[in-house]
């Protein structure tokens, strides 16, 4: 069983490999809405896969692609982790 | 003949170029790289004597941004031009693609929707309810593999039935466009992800292959090494295959040159006038085809096959680390790779960043990349001065060379993003799409064939003028010397604080129109040659050289200002076109030449204090 974590973090905190879900996007209107066409939309599931010489840039699967930001976006997108149940 | 035009819209890198080839039988330059379609392209193609009109949209991710690619896709399909506009969506990802076009029937019927990559798709054990998709929307739905040519008669099928009102299309409206701009895109959204949990009935695996490439290249320790290692093969490929194809179009241009001056020989021409054409025009452009064509013709098909194979975003990513400390954008590092091709295709290239300010710091830092044409001038210099023949330290002293180059684009795009294009950091956000088989057999004719008229081209603007020009510098008097010998003499003490002497700074003035003539430039102005074609004996010509004072702190100085110094005529055309400033223009060629001086005389002051 997966549960979501209420605490918000930013995109950017997320380990690699670990699925978090998105809550909002802290941008302006247009950088918003460009990320929302790329899948990054609220409560889309992301996981962030690698990540870049120099941690710069990291690569999202979201929505059946990767697709790579650099810092300062990731950093304003917030999500809420999704762990998995031991018990 | 009645006339239809036809819109194909779709969001980047889902195969609307390929479609678009497969229908008009065009050669639209396609690549597995979102946003290689900066401009609206148009072509035409004939079904049932009914004449269609294709206009291929660029990618767009949604009709709702405010980019110019968006504006210009939403614009058309707005402005009713279309009769049909077909959406491409890639089968692979529809949950992606469908949401554009869930946007395009909101606000016009007549749409057909393209499921493209249907074959991969289907590899991946993916499975789309195309039937309950096309109840749904309200549209037809047409599977497609457009690399294979599969379903493009069906698309032409429909569309003529649309044209013809065989077919009734009412796609059902969902009324978003009309919501406030937020609202509106989270709907749409919304709309797109229930549509796609009912008709998509297997959701696939990703590639295993894919997959294990992907841990290699996109990870933090191997992907630069292995980005390297790509680099260095394609350069190594080039330099060794080109070798024997150049000697071939060199023996062939020779016994073409030999009979074209008996001809010119029978005709009743001057001797003056024969000289000028054969040993001016005819050498001049004989060398720069038979230089520069083989490894542009072995370079680029190998820098298709890897935009094909979905290398080149990875590339980008890998070393976007690097740009982004120089406030540069990822994207810089696949257009600064072109470069060292070709700068004037690499400034093209330059489109696929989004960004103005990061374009134009890509487009002005490019020529400090040596491109083909500089490269023989690099490696003859490091291998007879630096190197001494020795292999090894050639080899390493000509690495340390690109890494300087690279050094420098850092600098210069750093110190550019601090003054003049002082600005925001635009977001990077870049797809990295699937890879896919590469198209060889289309790579290599579509390639060779656009470079050699490339470069055909080049040698019938650039080096045939500049052969001329050349020619007649050296065979116009002033007093008791030529022209150039002249002009060599005048620059002289300016050069030699550089490092250089004067004729080496004509000859970069002569070679505007084509770098790869600076050498022969020289050898000419030093009385070794008649016609540049005869510079083929090396010791020869190094010996001549060192007769005339050169050191190896010249030589040092003189690769230094090879790459340091303003773009070919080419470029710099290719740069005003792009630009569409004379400022930036302007800026293009004399910032790198500025760079050169300031390199070249610190080199100088250094090396002649050891």
């Amino acid at each position: 069983m997966a549960y979501e974590d209420l605490k918000c973090i930013s995109l950017e905190d997320v380990p690699l490999n670990c699925k978090c879900r998105v809550n909002f996007i802290d941008m302006d209107f247009e950088s918003r809405i460009r990320l929302y066409d790329l899948g990054f939309v609220p409560e889309s599931v992301i996981v962030p896969k690698y990540t870049s010489f120099l941690d710069s840039t990291k690569a999202y699967y979201v929505k059946g692609t990767l697709i790579a930001l650099r810092k300062e976006t990731g950093s304003k997108i917030k999500v809420n982790l999704l762990k998995e149940d031991k018990a | 003949m009645k006339e239809y035009t036809v819109a194909l819209a779709g969001n980047p890198n889902t195969g609307k170029s390929t479609v678009f080839n497969a229908l008009t039988g065009l050669n639209q330059h396609t690549g597995n790289w979102s946003g290689k379609t900066v401009e609206k392209a148009v072509g035409k193609y004939t079904f049932e004597d009914t004449k269609f009109l294709v206009a291929d949209l660029p990618g767009v991710y949604s009709l709702y941004s405010d980019s110019a690619e968006e504006k210009c896709a939403k614009d058309y399909i707005v402005s009713n031009e279309a009769d049909v506009v077909v959406v491409i969506a890639d089968a692979t990802c529809l949950e992606r693609n469908l949401n554009l076009c869930i946007q395009i029937t909101d606000i016009f019927d007549n749409v057909v929707l393209c499921l493209n990559i249907i074959d991969e798709a289907k590899k991946k054990g993916i499975i789309i309810d195309v039937r309950l998709l096309s109840e749904t929307l309200g549209i037809p739905v047409i599977c497609t593999s457009a690399r294979d040519g599969k379903g493009i008669r069906d698309i032409k099928k429909t569309v003529f039935d649309i044209c013809e009102k065989n077919i009734d299309v009412k796609p059902k409206k969902l009324g978003f466009k009309d919501f406030e701009n937020e609202e509106r895109s989270r709907n749409y959204i919304k709309k797109t992800e229930e549509i796609c949990s009912d008709v998509i009935k297997n959701k696939g695996k990703a590639s295993f292959l894919a997959e294990k490439a992907d841990k290699v290249l996109l990870s933090k320790k191997f992907g630069i090494p292995t980005v390297i290692i790509m680099i260095c093969l394609l350069f190594i490929i080039t330099a060794r295959v080109s070798n024997y194809p150049c000697d071939i179009i060199s023996s062939f241009l020779s016994y073409i040159g030999e009979r074209f001056e008996y001809f010119l020989n029978t005709t009743p021409l001057s001797p003056q006038v024969i000289s000028l054409i054969y040993d001016g025009i005819f050498t001049t452009t004989a060398f720069v085809v038979s230089v520069m064509l083989p490894p542009m013709a072995i370079f680029f098909p190998l820098f298709t096959f890897l935009e094909d194979c979905g290398f080149l975003p990875r590339i980008a990513f890998c070393l976007d680390g690097i740009f982004s400390k120089a406030d540069a954008h990822g994207k810089q590092a696949v257009t600064s790779m072109m470069a060292f091709g070709c700068n004037a295709a690499a400034i093209t290239n330059c489109r696929i960043i989004e960004s103005k300010r990061e374009r134009l710091i890509a487009i002005v830092t490019n020529n400090f990349i040596p491109c083909n044409g500089r490269f023989p001038l690099i490696i003859v210099l490091t291998s007879s001065f630096i190197a001494n023949g020795n292999l090894f330290i050639m080899s390493a002293a000509i690495i340390a060379f690109i890494v300087m180059a690279i050094g420098i684009t850092f600098l210069v795009s750093k110190i550019l993003s601090m003054t003049i294009l002082k600005g925001m950091r635009s977001s990077f956000v870049l797809e990295l799409p699937p890879y896919r088989r590469p198209q060889i057999g289309k790579i290599l004719v579509r390639s060779i064939l656009d470079r050699t008229i490339f470069v055909l081209g080049r040698a019938i603007t650039a080096a045939a003028p500049a052969g001329a020009l050349i020619w007649l510098l050296q065979n116009i008097y002033v007093g008791d010397i030529s022209v150039i010998n002249a002009i060599s003499e005048f620059l002289d003490p300016f050069a030699k604080v550089f490092g250089l002497n004067g004729i080496i700074l004509a000859a970069f003035f002569v070679a505007f129109p084509a770098n790869e003539m600076v050498l022969p430039v020289v050898y000419m102005c030093l009385g070794g040659a008649y016609a540049v074609s005869d510079i083929g004996n090396m010791a020869s010509f190094m010996t001549l050289l060192c007769e005339n004072g050169w050191t190896y702190v010249t030589a040092f100085c003189t690769i230094l200002f090879s790459m340091n110094h303003f773009p070919c005529a080419t470029a710099l055309l290719t740069i005003k076109k792009e630009t569409e400033s004379l400022f930036w223009t302007f800026m293009a060629f004399i910032i790198p030449l500025f760079t050169g001086f300031i390199v070249c005389f610190t080199a100088n002051f250094l090396l002649n204090l050891i």
